[in-house]
């Protein structure tokens, strides 16, 4: 027997870790803001009849509440294409890197990094290394699609094995761009390559948010078909699902989800791996409760990460990247040893 | 019903099947019997559509069956590969209401579908634990029982293919399972199952095809099929036939 939560309870309990998330993301940092005046400048910024000092009103405004929706979106896409990505390949431990994209998306932050200065205009530079962090991610995972497509299907051990080479690939040249770049320049993808929500504005946020919500309406719609699908690819097929069509959906929104989040974000290890994989111990497989609870689990882990990346050497701050390694990592070991691999 | 007509399949520059001509019959079981290596599996993916034949058709209910969109295709014919790996901790109960997926019988209609399937498998006791703490015999049944709800209710125009199912069975529920399959078939359902137990075969087919070599070597009544001399041929096993005592089928001796 395993204790399971039912659905409403499990779903009422993220929302409301989410909620005290948002509110300690607002609320925290080195200008420490008291609640009230927290809820007050959210409410006079949403437009209501409440007097709210200005200082709070801009600090959360113009730095707090894209920087938290920023987490939010980076959040929960990393996790619900985890879930995509474990059920494609019918492994709990898969997680979104192994098709290439977030190795993909930093080979395209480097060349940006590296190279952008030279080429683009001044007014393009903020947009540059976001649309070339997406394009490489989605590039990179559309090679090792095709790589694994052979006959009308798509074979995931290719894709797998394929996954990994192209990955070493995008590392080496990552690490040609970076010896051969200054100071000043490896300074930047160093930090790009340990991931922040750092420099969050609205205008890096829309494109982002609307790629977020687009995966995280879309995926619930196939959750049905991913529960299928972990039975094995002959099984989903004959009880009527059209495997091919299911995997390259799967693949297409992590490569846009994933894409858009490292761009927006840099790399942030562990995300997707950990929150699914929780969210199974404590509520099973069933992707009808998996995927609307891991959007919630990756928003809310996410954002106490960030909060406590931001509190723990304040005034400076540490990557975000480095606090979900430093927690995801040793968490992924013990599901490793627990599960007696 | 399904119609299988001049098939042959070559993979890898192999011919795996060579000339089929089959009919699956409304109400009939039909055994699949043959070495390994044979074709059983080969035949068996080209009728349920995982593989398209290089020449020759198989026809679903009088439509090409690669025409058939998934999801109807799904509603008539229902088909168990092998035992399949399921690393994920779904009760036991879930699994088995896979098999509702294609329908839309609705979620009501389908839990009462699913506590049938589960009563009529002897399962009952199992349906709250996980598929993954289950033995290999116990995961068999619960595939067995999914399978069966994927059929539920059992009527003429309904497909069913088995691949081995009672391989890693104990020899009561080999005998349950293989006679649940002949009451499906007695409600209408067309069903073909390979087996590799010739005695199981002779007891619950009521015919057989004899595969060897990617081609046909007998298709008929278990006592046609089962002669000593065929046997030998394809098998290389000296054996006697004898009819049983009470009911009259053969039962095969091996010397």
């Amino acid at each position: 027997m395993s204790l399971r939560l039912q659905t409403k309870p499990l779903l009422l309990g993220l929302g409301g870790l989410t909620v005290v998330s948002v509110l300690l993301s607002l609320t925290l940092g080195p200008l420490n803001l008291a609640l009230v005046d927290t809820l007050r400048a959210l409410a006079h910024l949403a437009g209501l009849p409440v007097t709210a000092s200005e200082q709070a009103v801009l600090v959360i405004g113009q730095i707090r509440l894209p920087r938290t929706l920023l987490g939010i979106a980076v959040g929960a896409v990393l996790a619900i294409t985890g879930v995509a990505i474990q059920a494609l390949f019918r492994n709990p431990l898969a997680d979104p890197g192994l098709i290439g994209v977030s190795t993909g998306a930093a080979l395209g932050a480097a060349f940006a990094i590296c190279l952008g200065g030279m080429a683009a205009p001044a007014w393009f530079q903020p947009y540059l290394l976001s649309l070339c962090a997406f394009a490489g991610g989605v590039g990179v995972t559309a090679i090792v699609y095709r790589l694994g497509y052979r006959a009308g299907q798509t074979r995931v051990g290719i894709m797998l094995l394929a996954g990994i080479a192209i990955t070493a690939m995008a590392a080496a040249l990552i690490g040609l761009l970076g010896y051969l770049a200054d100071d000043a320049t490896l300074r930047q993808l160093t930090s790009w390559n340990l991931g922040s929500l750092n420099g969050a504005s609205y205008a890096r946020l829309w494109p982002l948010l609307l790629i977020v919500l687009a995966v995280a309406a879309w995926l619930p719609r196939r959750a049905a078909a991913l529960n299928v699908l972990l039975l094995g690819e002959s099984e989903a097929r004959h009880l009527g699902i059209e495997v091919e069509r299911l995997k390259a959906e799967l693949i297409f929104c992590t490569a846009l989800g994933v894409g858009a989040a490292v761009a927006a974000a840099g790399l942030i290890g562990f995300i997707g791996l950990v929150v699914p994989h929780l969210l199974r111990l404590l509520a099973g497989p069933d992707h009808r409760l998996l995927l609307p609870a891991s959007l919630l689990g990756g928003a809310s882990l996410l954002l106490l990460a960030d909060t406590i990346a931001r509190m723990l050497l304040t005034p400076a701050e540490l990557p975000l990247g480095i606090v979900t390694a430093l927690l995801g990592a040793p968490f992924f070991l013990y599901l490793l040893i627990r599960r007696g691999i | 019903m399904l119609n299988v007509c001049g098939l042959s399949l070559h993979t890898a520059d192999n011919w795996r099947l060579r000339d089929i001509d089959l009919n699956l019959i409304e109400g009939e079981v039909l055994g699949v019997l043959g070495p390994n290596g044979a074709g059983k599996s080969s035949l068996f993916s080209v009728m349920s559509g995982e593989l398209s034949p290089s020449t020759g058709t198989v026809m679903l209910e009088g439509q090409t069956l690669s025409k058939w969109a998934g999801r109807e295709r799904a509603q008539k014919m229902t088909v168990l590969p092998q035992t399949s790996t399921l690393e994920f901790d779904f009760l036991v109960s879930q699994v088995v209401s896979f098999g509702r997926l294609p329908h839309d019988s609705g979620a009501q209609a389908d839990a009462e579908i699913v506590e049938q399937v589960l009563a009529h498998c002897s399962l009952e006791h199992l349906t709250q634990r996980t598929y993954t703490q289950l033995s290999g015999g116990e995961r068999q049944r619960v595939q067995i029982a999914r399978a069966l709800a994927q059929l539920w209710p059992a009527a003429p125009g309904k497909t069913l293919l088995l691949d081995e199912p009672t391989a890693a069975l104990d020899p009561r529920h080999q005998h349950a399972a293989l006679q649940r399959v002949r009451q499906l078939a007695a409600d209408g359902v067309s069903v073909a199952v390979v087996l590799h137990d010739l005695n199981l075969a002779a007891r619950y087919c009521d015919r057989l095809l004899l595969l060897a070599d990617g081609r046909i070597q007998a298709l008929g009544t278990p006592a046609e099929v089962l002669q000593p001399q065929l046997l030998h041929e394809v098998f290389g096993l000296e054996v006697l036939i004898q009819s049983h005592p009470v009911d009259g089928y053969p039962v095969v001796i091996v010397r």
